[in-house]
């Protein structure tokens, strides 16, 4: 499948047939993805999907056996402290050293990023509620994940990475996270790469999307083209049929007796003709969620009936 | 699985039947060389016996002791897992303490019935030797493992206390000995059996409620010494200014993990252990010579010991694989690398500063040096001029040893590999091991051949030494080359001027402390192996094995 590569100025990330297996399984499988600058790049998909080895390789933690990989036109491989340094990086476990205190751990990440910005670093540890004095290993879950979005935002990094950095989190925690991406996209020329298999999240904050489903690329674009091409239709048997009827162009249809309902992706045109042939007719048109459309992008199971 | 015992066995078994194996592999190695020997009518190698019946019961602890690491909690005690099975606590603990128990027992016995059978153990109180040897076996793996899971959370005392636990087993299993030496009628092993034998159901209760306490969310923050620790530790001035630049935040990082360990290491051992001792011991003079020998051997054997920890990316880890934390820091390899060399010299000089002043303390308070005089003054004779340089220099060779120990690992330490890792340490234990027992096996053949050709060792036997050293320079020179040639020029000028300088101390002490009279020709030996000894090419390739590990 071909999608749009903006050429590499623009292209904060600019990954280009990139393949990794690990033992037997293919854990991406010749990905290609560009990340605009300026944008909020959400990267969605199931679990074990390849989201954080594609993200691992974004950061230089994993090497490409195929293909290539470039950040802000760099190998984060070859030019580590240079990528390292222009990069926030918050993960689901932030894994932070537990001995440390907070403070500690703001001086310490103070030390590598001469674009630190102390006065922000305080401010965020006023409104995230942090004790300078704690040490990390008696932080809860939330804590943690806010004092590691603290160190990972307070260099304002030209890309903040997030791999699905609320997962788990209460959400009041979340909405600092989102707030977060929000704010680092008001910079100016800031970039956000965020993954997630919460897709309402994704929904509310990207502006592009890119849907990793068993390591490979299915979809990749502007969030607004994505939902623009996708329809979902319900069909209305007067005979109910025998089995899944199947709807040239759909990418998934689902129900039961009379009702069916149909996804489609740029098929819309055909899909009149092609009901009438079967024998059903459209009652019903509106645009799916991002839900709907990973669900039968997917293919791993029935999208529910809406009521 | 029928049961819920059935499934926590199979777990154990699971764990660690990679060390059952070890354990089968020794006894199995041990009872053939036995059988070897005993057809042959030769002498039995008891000291590798000794070393690889160690080595098992080692292996048996490792596998019973029922840990697991949480590198976010640092806990490393019981596995946090097992508490939300359906399964009482007492049933949690008494099954690792049961099978441990039994294990331990079946492999003792097999070794006395399989290798210690050429009347190691024949004297007329062996049967009852032997059973008092099992009990008090059985008693120490309970006590370490109740040690292990009540201390989880505390790494360092749980070290000091095992340790302690150890020598102090060692001392409880040699009573019996004493009582007979010191005519102790009450010190007997039908008295002292029984005794210990109460304290293994003891252990089993304390390990109840301890893990208990854990399972109920008691183990820790309500821990009064944890507690009491913490707020000393809060109390104790900290660093509040900014870090200069990466390589001291770095620095600052690879210290607060183990800069203080080997220190406080040896000066536990010194002040706890040494130090008594000698003052116990102070009007004796024949123990200055051995107490001297052991304050000078403790910082190289503590430094090997360490050097395995120290040599990983983080060093309480079994996981070689570098922390996220650390692999996202724009930080070059070469200058991770370079802030744990400088650690492991700071801590190195803090250690031999420290034994420094423990010797001079030592030498003037309670060594008896009646019988050290005499060696100090044939040395005085032999190096009239030079025998103060030559202390010096040995202290210096000595700081560099220590220091060659900590850093020398880093090569498969930080490949992130566990091949490389372990590889590299089972070669360093195997081979000596394996000269050992070829010398204990053709002990007769060897003193035979001494015989037969005297100048054998005093012409040859140096000079295919000296060969083989140079052979080995070489290829140390042309690895190094290769390997800092591709580290940053900036590390590699600092290394190669800090290899240099240790270099020069070490072929400096050779040179002046070569033998008086050298009529077999030894001095380009000791010259050899001082141009050997620091290492340069290993350290080189430290950065390029994190650079694998940390790019994987």
């Amino acid at each position: 499948m071909k999608f749009p590569s903006p050429s590499s100025a623009e292209a904060v990330v600019s990954i280009t047939n990139l393949s990794r297996r690990f033992g037997a399984k293919a854990a991406l499988n010749d990905v290609s993805l560009y990340v605009p600058r300026g944008c909020v790049f959400g990267l969605v998909g199931e679990n074990g999907a390849g989201k954080t080895t594609l993200i691992k390789h974004i950061l230089g933690l994993l090497r490409a056996e195929a293909g290539s990989v470039r950040v802000f036109g760099l190998d984060p491989i070859g030019d580590t402290v240079l990528t390292l340094g222009r990069i926030g990086y918050l993960s689901e476990t932030p894994d932070l050293p537990g001995w440390m205190r907070v403070d500690e751990l703001i001086r310490y990440t103070q030390a590598f990023y001469p674009k630190w910005d102390a006065a922000y670093a305080q401010e965020l540890l006023t409104q995230f509620g942090l004790n300078p004095t704690q040490r990390l290993n008696t932080l809860s879950k939330g804590q943690s994940a806010k004092a590691g979005l603290l160190v990972a935002q307070a260099h304002r990094p030209d890309l903040l990475l997030l791999d699905e950095p609320s997962s788990g989190l209460d959400p009041l925690v979340r909405r600092t996270i989102l707030e977060a991406v929000i704010r680092t996209v008001a910079d100016e020329g800031r970039t956000v790469f965020f993954s997630s298999h919460l897709l309402e999240e994704i929904e509310r904050v990207s502006d592009h999307i890119a849907m990793l489903h068993q390591g490979k690329i299915v979809l990749c674009g502007p969030l607004d083209e994505i939902k623009a091409q996708h329809r979902q239709f319900t069909l209305h048997f007067e005979v109910p049929p025998a089995k899944t009827p199947v709807v040239a162009g759909a990418l998934s249809i689902s129900g039961r007796g009379k009702e069916w309902t149909v996804i489609c992706n740029g098929a819309r045109a055909e899909l009149p003709s092609v009901a009438a042939k079967l024998g059903a007719q459209i009652v019903g048109e509106r645009a799916p969620s991002l839900n709907e459309i990973f669900v039968a992008h997917a293919g791993t199971g029935e999208i529910p009936v809406p009521a | 699985m029928r049961s819920p015992i059935a499934a926590l066995t199979w777990e154990i078994w699971r764990r660690g039947r990679r060390a059952a194996a070890a354990v089968v592999g020794c006894i199995a190695f041990c009872a053939i060389i036995n059988l070897i020997v005993h057809n042959t009518n030769g002498r039995p190698p008891s000291s590798i016996f000794g070393f690889l019946m160690v080595l098992s019961f080692a292996f048996l602890l490792g596998l019973f002791n029922c840990t697991e690491f949480n590198s976010t909690r640092e806990w490393n005690g019981f596995p946090y897992r097992l508490f939300v099975l359906p399964v009482p606590t007492w049933q949690l603990v008494a099954v690792p303490m049961v099978l441990g128990l039994i294990a331990i027992e079946g492999v003792y016995f097999a070794w006395v019935k399989l290798v210690w059978t050429h009347g190691q153990l024949d004297n007329p109180d062996a049967a009852k030797a032997t059973l008092w040897w099992a009990v008090v076996l059985g008693a120490y793996l309970t006590y370490y493992q109740v040690t292990v899971w009540s201390l989880a959370g505390f790494r360092i005392l749980r070290s000091i206390v095992l340790s302690v636990g150890g020598v102090s087993s060692i001392l409880v299993a040699c009573l019996p000995f004493f009582g007979r030496v010191l005519n102790w009628p009450w010190i007997t092993v039908e008295h002292l059996i029984p005794i210990v034998l109460t304290t293994i159901p003891m252990t089993f209760i304390i390990a109840w409620v301890t893990v208990a306490r854990q399972r109920h969310g008691g183990g820790r923050r309500r821990n009064f010494v944890k507690a009491l620790m913490e707020w000393i530790t809060d109390r104790l001035p900290r660093r509040t200014k900014k870090f200069s630049s990466p390589a001291a935040a770095q620095f600052w990082f690879e210290w607060r993990r183990a800069g203080l360990l080997l220190p406080a290491a040896v000066g536990f051992a010194l002040f706890v252990v040494v130090a008594p001792i000698s003052w116990a011991t102070r009007d004796d003079p024949h123990f200055p010579g051995a107490t001297f020998t052991w304050i000078i051997v403790l910082p190289i054997v503590l430094g090997i010991i360490l050097g395995k920890g120290f040599a990983k990316a983080e060093f309480y880890s079994r996981n070689l694989s570098v922390p996220t934390f650390l692999g996202v820091r724009p930080i070059s390899d070469a200058e991770i690398v370079a802030a744990k060399i400088k650690v492991a010299a700071v801590s190195v000089l803090i250690t031999w500063v420290m034994v420094g002043a423990f010797l001079a303390a030592w030498f003037l308070l309670c060594a008896n040096t009646t019988e050290l005089q005499p060696a100090l003054y044939e040395f005085r004779i032999f190096y009239p001029h030079s025998w103060r340089l030559i202390i010096a220099l040995c202290f210096v060779g000595l700081a560099l040893l220590t220091w060659s120990f900590l850093i020398g690992e880093m090569w498969s330490g930080l490949s992130g590999k566990n091949s490389w890792y372990f590889g590299s340490i089972g070669f360093q234990v195997s081979a000596p091991l394996l000269i050992m027992v070829g010398c204990a096996i053709w002990s007769n053949e060897i003193d035979a051949f001494a015989k037969r050709h005297p100048d054998f060792l005093k012409i040859h036997f140096i000079q295919i030494t000296g060969w083989v050293l140079a052979v080995l320079i070489m290829m140390k020179m042309w690895l190094a080359a290769r390997s800092w040639s591709k580290v940053e020029p900036r590390q590699s000028r600092r290394y190669v001027i800090v290899w240099a300088a240790g270099t020069l101390c070490l072929v400096g002490f050779a040179m002046l402390a070569r033998p008086p009279l050298d009529v077999e020709r030894q001095f380009h030996v000791y010259l050899l192996l001082a141009l050997l000894l620091f290492p340069f090419a290993r350290v080189g390739l430290a950065p390029l094995s994190l650079n694998k590990n940390r790019a994987r």
